[in-house]
């Protein structure tokens, strides 16, 4: 067994060593970039996938959201529901939203969108949209005449710019008529001008919720479509919800993953198939130029096959031997292949790639890369081990004879 | 002691049948060193082909001390070869990535000779054709002749019982083949078989 091993590592050192630098280097550059092309995609969608997450958090959900009861519209008495969220140890802040459907017109431009009312002073500590203002500036707790509009509402004097219907350059300062779905109408200055690359956050606009009760009118309580809970870096949101639940909160409590869920596992499942479909293609590259590459070396090499069995070397030593140096080709491809990923990777981190829901950062997973690797190298060995044991096959006289 | 009886071989080439051997029966006893002789496609390397266990005969029987080596498996008559032949090709027949010395010790590493140990051995067998100090180059840098005794040296690298050769003077010059054929005779612990144009 031992000296079987020796005798392929001696034969596969001695064909590499010999057999043509210039063509094994070659192989392992394009196995270096079969890798590259494996793992590249996958990490940004990764990235992708991460970069939606985040915006979910920063700007949609926080770490955990509370929705209405079920078959209710609304979170009831949303004060006292904020006061006992606020109380629970891993709680930052909870801050309270309520949503309506609203068209805002701005010269002859009208668009339907959601507006999302919220405490200033809570939704600072709970999302980050104050930190996205592109021009002017996030609304105060006071404010009662201002609105926020996301950029996207906002758009551009030239509409064939906007990709979803705007208002066609409204601007900070412009003045601006919402209808709200109860009938209500007001004018509203523009604040602020909200950019944060998320689609959905882009699409909306906000007013304090000081605004939206008056626009509500006088109620038997403080009522809330969501109310979103910040917490502490450290805390496990799967136990503080539980830990909410435990509190006696009877709304719907989700952390920021469950309320996406649905949205992301459907769009994580597409990439999936994109990743599997590329790796798959490259696989299938890998494949088919191992065996091109053993083919040719088996063919050429048919003559030295038959010496080798003639002087009573097995047909497994001489088959090993080959599937060693398609193993080396995989090894030094994998390291070049991963400097280059390590290149690309640290150049998308310095120059991240847009994408129109925002920036991406590719991110290589270690257990991606383990796996792909692995199935690189079984996907080798096949592809190497095939040609070189037909040839060891033929019968020594033939195969010595070159025929 | 190396017995054939009957040994046929018919080669065939689309429809047509071609007969390399043709009833052959021979004995070689134990120390013995047998030249075949013949003219050129008389069936010389075939019977030696036949004999190394590198091709089955069409018909007839082969015994090697008193086994029938034909039984074997292909894995059983690789072993064979490695452990109790010799081969002497009539165009040397050696791995081209390979330097001299590699050659020479190829089948000493096969049968677990220490490397160490196989490269003393290589360097002593290549010494006495006369190319030691040629040890490191590939074949491809040797002369013929030169590759010759090399494909000689490795034949007697593991010190084989039965030695096949194939035409082995072919390439070398008259100053050599003396030393060679003795050189060759010599190392061999059992029997010899030889074949040469007539």
């Amino acid at each position: 067994m031992f000296e079987n091993l020796r005798v392929s590592v001696f034969l596969a050192a001695r064909a590499l060593q010999r057999g043509g630098r210039g063509r094994v280097l070659l192989n392992v550059i394009v196995i270096a970039f079969v890798f590259t092309n494996m793992i590249f995609l996958p990490s940004v969608i990764s990235g992708a996938v991460e970069s939606y997450n985040v915006q979910t958090i920063d700007f949609m959900t926080s770490d955990i959201v509370i929705g209405p009861r079920l078959d209710e519209r609304y979170i009831e008495d949303a004060d006292t529901l904020l006061n006992r969220i606020n109380r629970i140890p891993g709680v930052i802040r909870a801050s309270a939203r309520f949503s309506m459907p609203v068209s805002v017109d701005f010269e002859e431009n009208t668009v339907s969108i959601e507006v999302k009312a919220f405490d200033p002073r809570d939704e600072v500590e709970v999302t980050r949209i104050h930190e996205f203002i592109e021009d002017g500036s996030f609304l105060g707790s006071g404010d009662r005449n201002e609105i926020l509009l996301g950029v996207l509402v906002a758009g551009h004097e030239d509409k064939s710019k906007d990709f979803y219907d705007s208002l066609g350059g409204a601007a900070v300062g412009d003045m601006v008529t919402v209808r709200y779905a109860n009938g209500v109408v007001r004018e509203y200055r523009i604040k602020g001008i909200v950019r944060t690359k998320s689609y959905i956050a882009d699409y909306m606009a906000f007013v304090t919720a000081d605004e939206m009760e008056s626009v509500l009118g006088p109620g038997p309580n403080t009522r809330a479509s969501e109310i979103l809970v910040k917490a502490t870096d450290d805390t496990d949101l799967d136990a503080l919800k539980r830990t909410i639940l435990s509190f006696g909160v009877g709304e719907e409590v989700k952390t920021w993953e469950d309320a996406t869920s649905d949205i992301v596992a459907e769009s994580v499942e597409s990439f999936n198939i994109i990743n599997n479909i590329t790796v798959l293609g490259s696989l299938i590259i890998a494949i088919v130029v191992i065996f091109i590459l053993i083919t040719i070396k088996t063919f050429t090499n048919r003559k030295q096959i038959g010496i080798l069995k003639a002087i009573g070397i097995k047909k497994s030593v001489i088959i090993n031997s080959y599937v060693m140096q398609v193993f080396f080709i995989c090894t030094f491809g994998v390291i070049l292949g991963l400097v280059i990923l390590e290149g690309m990777v640290l150049y998308f981190t310095a120059f991240p790639i847009e994408f129109p829901d925002g920036t991406v950062t590719p991110i290589v997973d270690a257990g991606m890369l383990i796996e792909n690797t692995i199935l690189l190298f079984i996907s080798s060995a096949v592809a190497g081990f095939i040609p070189a044991w037909r040839i060891t096959n033929e019968n020594i006289l033939d195969a010595m004879r070159g025929a | 002691m190396i017995t054939a009886r009957n040994v046929k071989k018919i080669y065939t080439m689309g429809r047509v049948e071609v007969p390399a051997l043709n009833g052959v029966s021979l004995e070689i006893e134990t120390g013995e060193f047998v030249g075949i002789m013949g003219s050129s496609g008389s069936g010389k390397s075939t019977l030696l082909h036949m004999l190394g266990l590198l091709d089955d005969p069409t018909e007839g029987a082969i015994t090697i001390g008193g086994e029938d080596v034909l039984a074997f498996s292909d894995s059983e008559k690789t072993r064979y070869r490695l452990q109790r032949f010799g081969f002497i090709f009539q165009d040397y027949a050696l791995v081209p990535e390979l330097s001299a010395l590699e050659n020479v010790i190829l089948p000493a590493i096969a049968r677990g000779i220490h490397l160490h140990d196989a490269a003393a051995a290589g360097r002593d067998y290549l010494d006495r054709v006369g190319l030691v100090e040629r040890q490191d180059h590939l074949p491809a840098e040797l002369s013929g002749g030169e590759q010759q005794r090399v494909a000689i040296a490795r034949a007697l690298v593991n010190n084989p019982d039965i030695l096949f050769a194939d035409e082995p003077c072919a390439n070398l010059d008259s100053t050599t083949v003396p030393t060679s054929t003795a050189r060759t005779r010599g190392r061999c612990s059992n029997s010899s078989a030889g074949s040469t144009r007539s």
